[in-house]
């Protein structure tokens, strides 16, 4: 009896160690919406969500042409607060790690400036190529119109909330610098062929930046420097040789798998 | 039973004991020396001699010897935590709430060729050619040679988002490949209307290049200015400002755009009434606000040090108010001051706000019961934001404040111990 009640205990303090917690992941542009919070609708994330971690994963899956400020069925915000009410309510012993891509980064970080957050266990955001910051593409109008292209602006990324109000929440930054060919010519400085250096690096101004730890960041918002060997990581831009979508070896949510499975190797924090 | 209590008072001896020795040798010391060995060894921003904040830069210190593990994030809240939330320390870098309105355009290629101006007529004309036979190398070099030529605009405007009774002005700057500054001719310029109202025509900017106010001078740079009229929806969202040039060197016809958003409501004022007090060692500055339309408002608002002519504080305050007079009590927390060295008389500047176009009552946020009912809602097919009129309000501190008038305490709360306590 008091060896089953001994094996019991160290059960639950085994399954506790990692009890509640989870990782959330947050699409960008162009990502469909769905129902259930379990599956990677339209398999917006490829083989870049299979992340080497121990933890269960939810999606945020809504209509990514959709404003991702707005809220209603199938929008960001209202997607995202469904999530982390179900997954990572501290008051529940959840906590959760998120991972975004894209303009799920803009989505991500506009839900944590505007609401009450503290309610919520989010360890760190881990942010591929965000989009917070807008891009020039929707600037000059390069998308179709869409809600999510006019979001996009530079003056309605960066003037419509505060990006420092980030709650204490830490932001790794990971920023690809692979433009592609034919989009290079638009965009200002480094780019992943769909955002610039400016917003993938959390940059406060936008602008012509070569290096992603050029200028000055919005609190709370730090370079992820390159741990994994395979992620081509290239130090003297303090960013990834990779694209902005994908899934490829070219691909920046690549990196951020080999990022993740080199940051856990290494007891760096990702679980 | 005399037994039984002296074994008592020896468990409760030793766990004293074990308390004072885990007290002693406990992580947490180790980690709080860690971090000031850190912040000794880290240049500060400002007021060299004085203690500072660590900046992004130094952070990355911490974290490229640490990772993303319990350990550095406890140390980066413990950092961050010093202050609340809700009011922050400010600097003169933090040029996105220095100039809350503005944001930098870049310059960008006019193109004239319509194949590459959007992204479906530039697959198609990159699928075309490649059915002409032509490589992937030999369509690179050919869009590139056409880019290396095209002209470029730099269209600036002096807010990202404009507010009743407030006037964007716009100018635009033309320059050939290499920078030269080009003359054009103003064909045609108008303001449209939001998506949600048509897109269409719904203004005519005033503009000129020869001198006229807002223009500054005659240099080939026109100026664009407009108001908003009235508080007409069709003026709601994300207008264009549209304009359609001449280049006169190449006698090339072009149309230049520039978005930016637009809140024609006046759907709260901030009034020139303002209340100052310390309370627990922080100064508290009330702001009087005039609310016409219920709704959650968003509001913030800096300070500076007048003595100094330092930024010091940024500070956000949220709460769904009803029509009427209310009170807002911006917070400047004590130890902000302190930790930058700054005493003084005071001025709050950048008095800002803006509400959401919910699809349902802000007040749902804290039921949990509405959980589905958010998820669920009709979206809007409307604009997303309304904002509180622009305003160049400033109040400046009645009095002198001396350093140590205000307290030096780190900000506590049962929510920070409990995020401490989980890293």
């Amino acid at each position: 009896m008091r060896k089953l009640l001994f094996f019991g205990v160290a059960l639950f303090a085994t399954l506790n160690l990692f009890a509640g917690e989870s990782v959330i992941f947050v699409h960008g542009r162009g990502g469909s919406c769905g129902t259930d919070y379990n599956t990677d609708a339209g398999n917006y994330w490829g083989s870049s969500k299979n992340i080497n971690t121990s933890l269960p994963r939810y999606f945020v899956h809504y209509d990514g042409y959709s404003d991702p400020r707005t809220w209603g069925s199938c929008r960001a915000q209202s997607k995202l607060y469904q999530v982390l009410e179900a997954k990572c309510l501290k008051s529940q012993g959840n906590y959760c790690y998120i991972i975004c891509h894209s303009a799920g980064c803009y989505a991500t970080e506009y839900f944590i400036s505007t609401r009450d957050v503290s309610r919520y266990g989010i360890k760190f955001v881990f942010n591929s190529s965000s989009a917070a910051g807008g891009s020039e593409l929707a600037n000059l109008k390069f998308w179709a119109s869409g809600d999510m292209d006019s979001a996009l602006k530079t003056g309605n990324a960066r003037g419509s909330y505060n990006h420092n109000n980030m709650k204490g929440i830490p932001f790794w930054m990971l920023a690809g610098y692979k433009g592609w060919w034919y989009t290079a010519w638009y965009l200002p400085g480094e780019d992943d062929g769909a955002v610039s250096f400016h917003s993938t690096c959390g940059i406060n101004t936008t602008g012509s930046y070569s290096n992603c730890a050029s200028g000055y960041r919005y609190s709370y918002h730090y370079i992820w420097t390159g741990r994994s060997s395979y992620s081509s990581w290239n130090s003297s831009k303090n960013g990834y040789y990779r694209q902005h979508s994908g899934d490829g070896s070219d691909a920046i949510n690549t990196a951020m798998n080999q990022e993740w499975s080199a940051c856990r190797s290494l007891g760096l924090g990702c679980k | 039973m005399k037994k039984n209590v002296l074994i008592a008072i020896a468990i409760i001896v030793l766990i004293f004991l074990g308390i004072i020795v885990y007290l002693i040798l406990s992580p947490s010391e180790e980690k709080k020396e860690d971090s000031t060995s850190i912040r000794k060894r880290l240049p500060f921003e400002f007021f060299e001699d004085k203690p500072q904040f660590l900046t992004p830069q130094q952070i990355e210190e911490i974290i490229k010897e640490k990772g993303l593990s319990d350990e550095a994030l406890r140390e980066i809240y413990q950092e961050y935590s010093q202050y609340p939330d809700f009011s922050r320390p400010l600097d003169k870098k933090m040029l996105d709430l220095i100039n809350p309105w503005y944001v930098d355009a870049q310059p960008l290629p006019i193109i004239l060729n319509p194949n590459l101006k959007n992204e479906k007529a530039l697959q198609e004309f990159i699928d075309k050619l490649k059915k002409e036979g032509k490589s992937e190398e030999e369509i690179k070099e050919l869009i590139e040679q056409e880019f290396k030529k095209y002209p470029q605009f730099l269209f600036q405007l002096n807010r990202h988002t404009i507010t009743y009774g407030d006037t964007i002005i716009g100018t635009l700057k033309i320059t050939d490949n290499k920078g030269n500054p080009l003359s054009y001719d103003v064909l045609e310029a108008g303001i449209y209307s939001d998506k949600h109202f048509g897109n269409t025509r719904v203004a005519t900017p005033e503009f000129n290049d020869a001198g006229i106010a807002p223009d500054e001078k005659k240099d080939q740079v026109y100026t664009f200015s407009w108001k908003i009229p009235s508080q007409d929806k069709k003026y709601w969202g994300n207008l264009s400002l549209k304009v359609k040039v001449r280049i006169v060197e190449t006698g090339q016809e072009v149309e230049l755009e520039r978005g930016f958003y637009s809140s024609p409501f006046v759907v709260a004022e901030f009034m020139n009434q303002f209340d100052e007090e310390l309370k627990d060692g922080h100064l508290i500055i009330t702001a009087y606000l005039d609310v016409k339309k219920e709704c959650e408002y968003h509001l913030q608002a800096n300070l500076f040090s007048v003595e100094y002519d330092e930024p010091t504080h940024w500070v956000y305050y949220k709460k769904i108010l009803s029509p009427g007079t209310h009170k807002i009590p911006f917070t400047f927390w004590g130890k902000i001051f302190r930790d930058k060295g700054v005493e003084g008389h005071f001025v709050l500047k950048d008095l800002r706000g803006f509400c959401e176009n919910l699809p349902f009552p802000a007040s749902w946020f804290d039921d949990p019961t509405k959980v589905d009912q958010i998820v669920n809602a009709k979206p809007k097919d409307e604009p997303l934001f309304f904002y509180i009129p622009y305003t160049d309000i400033t109040y400046k501190t009645q009095r002198y404040y001396r350093m140590n008038e205000f307290s030096d305490k780190e900000w506590d709360s049962p929510e920070k111990r409990e995020k401490l306590g989980s890293l």
